[in-house]
């Protein structure tokens, strides 16, 4: 009798265990008492116990050293404002690309969010999730004017601002000393023809000219960018990119691809141009197999000065489009219109951008600043000065293609920045991005 | 026994699943459908109704088809060397190899389906660099020097090898589940048949095949069913490029949805896929005769 009242028990046990199981795994999707959403309830009722308030803050810097430096920031915002907390995650470039709209769409709402500039930020305005700092900026002057006024603008959209930028990058040619030292070339190249020239030096020499890593397009689409804004004049290319004209049958545009097109024909880039990684591509040059990389400044500390030097995109004889321009782009931070504490977020972003702070992401991390005053001998070095200095005298700013476009449009156009090594034609991909804007999306 | 003619009991047993089942798998593809109709993104507030625009677009899309394209040659790949090829080494291993090295050979060929396919992914893009990867020295060292490629760079080669990718690691698994059918066959039949004299190839195809014609018959409609819904393997490795030359439907949907910001089109998308392999599988039960099997089994 013993026997079976012991089975009756512990079949009754296994079948409670098994539902139990079960309804732990459909639990995340209740929002009250499991313990898995009990963060994202704190953060919500986070002002009510003790006026503790908790913001989440995305960002796009998981890297060691940057993260390093931006817990020592929080810590120290944390250190003089005791009664707000904040819960920073970080994301890589690529994965953010697709985790925010996720995270923006669902539950988990960040408070603070990064994003890029152009049609990225123009997206989470129309759908009302970024709020307007306008009158932030107008009651404080003092930090508005700090700002550096061009890429301040990029948050401008219809005349109000819906984020403040936080560092910003831009593209130079890093190049290795020792090769070019090898190839005997003393002076960098200032016009396409000469780069071409150098190009075949280093080539006959036996290095890869330019390492190019496009496994993924965005690499080469920032050639692109540069071209483009070089050899397209600037009312047709305002036209093409904000969606008034869907034509993109300017020559530039297919001149751009050909260039680069001609590049790979000549042996100047490493064959396996669509395959090597980003990272490959830096190695190489680090490793001193390529003698040249067009490159981000955010990525400076890579290339160590007395190793690696830097010259700018080389000027393009009888180009239609303005010379002088920056390739590159702000990082921005906009507050979600959901936070519920907007004065303590931008408390924050105040913080994130003042001169303190500033000072630090230049000194520790070799970041572009967005503010006066934050590059100094103290912070940064000679060379970044005067990368920085001529940036802020730039007659203007080249954003990134895939930013500036929308995102349709985009997406095609990064496709044609691999195709274009495949062998299609220039003039058919410019047709097929103009077929992609002209139709309904 | 009694309980399987207890109908209150049954429905009791069976509704977790049920459940389970209905609210994770039948309800996301309703809704799917659903949201198929609307326009709207992943972090869009509204949603706006378009009807069955996105269908007509569908059908229309050069770049679905050429997805469709790369799916339908994943799957007569992988049915080769899958579901054939997989026979083949499974009969050899079996009943040609000695149990030590069959034993060891399982093993080998099996590893490779237990390891994460977004490491082999990550591994194999490495093999394949042509200048750090070891695959294009060794092709060198044996004369092959003159196939050499950048073989995930260059259009013409990169779906074939990232297909190859999926053959290598998932070969394993079915040789596993071909040894499964096979082991099931009485040694008798196939000592009975040595005693007639027939060799290693007749017995295979007069014995073998036609007795595990079911298991064949299920792991063709796996291979298929996979090829089409492929997804990590070419994500990793290209995530659709170089260009969209290894596109695929499931890439083509998560670009769509998550980079294109067009959440709609690509549920339309989704419900394509669905039906293409809800297609498969319809064929799939009507050939394996469920009824006979099981009765079959019930009775020995």
């Amino acid at each position: 009798m013993k026997r079976a009242w012991i089975k009756k028990v512990l079949s009754v046990g296994v079948a409670t265990v098994m539902c139990v199981g079960m309804l732990a795994g459909c639990g995340s999707t209740e929002k009250t008492e499991s313990a898995s959403s009990s963060e994202s309830s704190d953060a919500e009722d986070g002002g009510s116990s003790d006026g503790q308030i908790t913001l989440k803050f995305v960002t796009k810097i998981p890297e060691d050293n940057r993260q390093k430096c931006m817990k020592e920031i929080i810590a120290s915002f944390e250190e003089s404002h005791p009664n707000i907390k904040i819960e920073q995650t970080a994301y890589g470039d690529e994965e953010i690309k697709d985790k925010l709209k996720v995270l923006l769409g669902g539950d988990d709402k960040p408070d603070i969010y990064f994003t890029w500039s152009g049609e990225r930020l123009q997206g989470y305005i129309d759908e009302d999730l970024a709020v307007d700092l306008t009158k932030y900026l107008d009651d404080d002057a003092e930090w508005k004017d700090n700002f550096n006024q061009s890429m301040l603008e990029t948050c401008n959209k219809e005349g109000s601002y819906y984020a403040v930028p936080w560092d910003y990058s831009s593209k130079v040619f890093f190049y290795n000393k020792e090769v070019f030292d090898a190839c005997g070339i003393t002076t960098a190249p200032t016009t396409w023809d000469e780069f071409l020239a150098d190009c075949e030096i280093i080539k006959n020499a036996g290095y890869t000219p330019i390492a190019i890593g496009n496994q993924y397009p965005w690499v080469v689409c920032h050639w692109i960018t540069t071209l483009n804004q070089k050899l397209v004049p600037a009312d047709v290319l305002e036209a093409n990119y904000n969606g008034e004209n869907a034509d993109f049958s300017d020559p530039g545009y297919a001149q751009a691809l050909n260039m680069l097109k001609e590049l790979l024909d000549k042996g100047y880039i490493n064959s396996d141009v669509n395959s090597c990684t980003y990272e490959m591509s830096q190695s190489m040059v680090l490793e001193g197999k390529a003698g040249m990389i067009y490159d981000e400044t955010q990525i400076m500390s890579k290339y160590d000065e007395n190793a690696f030097g830097t010259f700018d995109f080389p000027e393009i004889e009888g180009e239609a489009g303005e010379a002088g321009y920056v390739t590159g782009g702000p990082d921005l931070y906009c507050v979600n219109t959901s936070c519920e504490y907007p004065d303590e977020a931008v408390e924050f972003l105040k913080y994130l951008t003042s001169v303190e702070a500033q000072q630090k992401i230049v000194k520790d991390i070799q970041f572009m600043p967005v503010v006066d005053g934050a590059a100094t001998e103290e912070t940064a070095t000679a060379n970044a000065i005067s990368i920085i200095n001529k940036n802020q005298e730039a007659p203007g700013v080249a954003e990134w293609l895939d930013c500036v476009l929308n995102q349709t449009v985009a997406n095609e156009y990064l496709v044609a920045c691999q195709e274009i090594f495949n062998g299609t034609s220039a003039e058919d991909l410019m047709q097929s991005i103009s077929d992609v804007a002209s139709g309904e999306y | 026994m009694a309980i399987y003619k207890n109908k209150k009991m049954l429905f009791l047993f069976l509704f977790p699943s049920m459940l389970l089942i209905g609210a994770l798998i039948f309800l996301p593809v309703i809704l799917n459908v659903y949201y198929s109709l609307f326009k709207w993104t992943a972090y869009s507030k509204s949603m706006k109704f378009v009807g069955l625009d996105y269908y007509v677009k569908l059908f229309s899309d050069k770049n679905v088809w050429s997805a469709f394209r790369n799916n339908a040659l994943y799957a007569v790949i992988s049915i080769i060397f899958q579901a054939i090829l997989g026979l083949v080494l499974a009969y050899i291993i079996n009943n040609i190899a000695s149990k030590k090295i069959a034993v060891v050979s399982r093993v080998i060929i099996f590893i490779p389906a237990v390891v994460s396919i977004t490491a082999i992914g990550l591994l194999w893009v490495i093999i394949y660099n042509p200048s750090i990867g070891f695959l294009n020295p060794i092709l060198e060292s044996i004369g092959l020097g003159g196939v050499i490629k950048d073989w995930l760079g260059d259009k013409s080669t990169a779906m074939m090898a990232v297909i190859m990718v999926s053959q290598w690691q998932y070969m394993g698994e079915m040789v596993m589940l071909y040894t499964v059918g096979l082991q099931n066959i009485p040694t008798e039949l196939f000592e009975s048949a040595k005693i007639d004299g027939a060799n290693s190839l007749q017995t295979f195809f007069r014995i073998t095949v036609p007795l595990i014609k079911e298991t064949i018959l299920m792991n063709v409609m796996i291979t298929i069913i996979g090829a089409f819904m492929v997804f990590d393997e070419v994500y990793v490795m290209t995530s659709g490029g170089p260009g969209r030359s290894t596109e695929v439907l499931a890439s083509l949907l998560y670009k769509t949805g998550f980079r294109q910001d067009n959440m709609g089109y690509a549920c339309a998308i989704g419900v394509f896929m669905f039906v293409v392999t809800f297609i498969f599988a319809i064929v799939e039960l009507k050939m394996y005769n469920v009824k006979e099997t099981m009765g079959g089994g019930k009775n020995e």
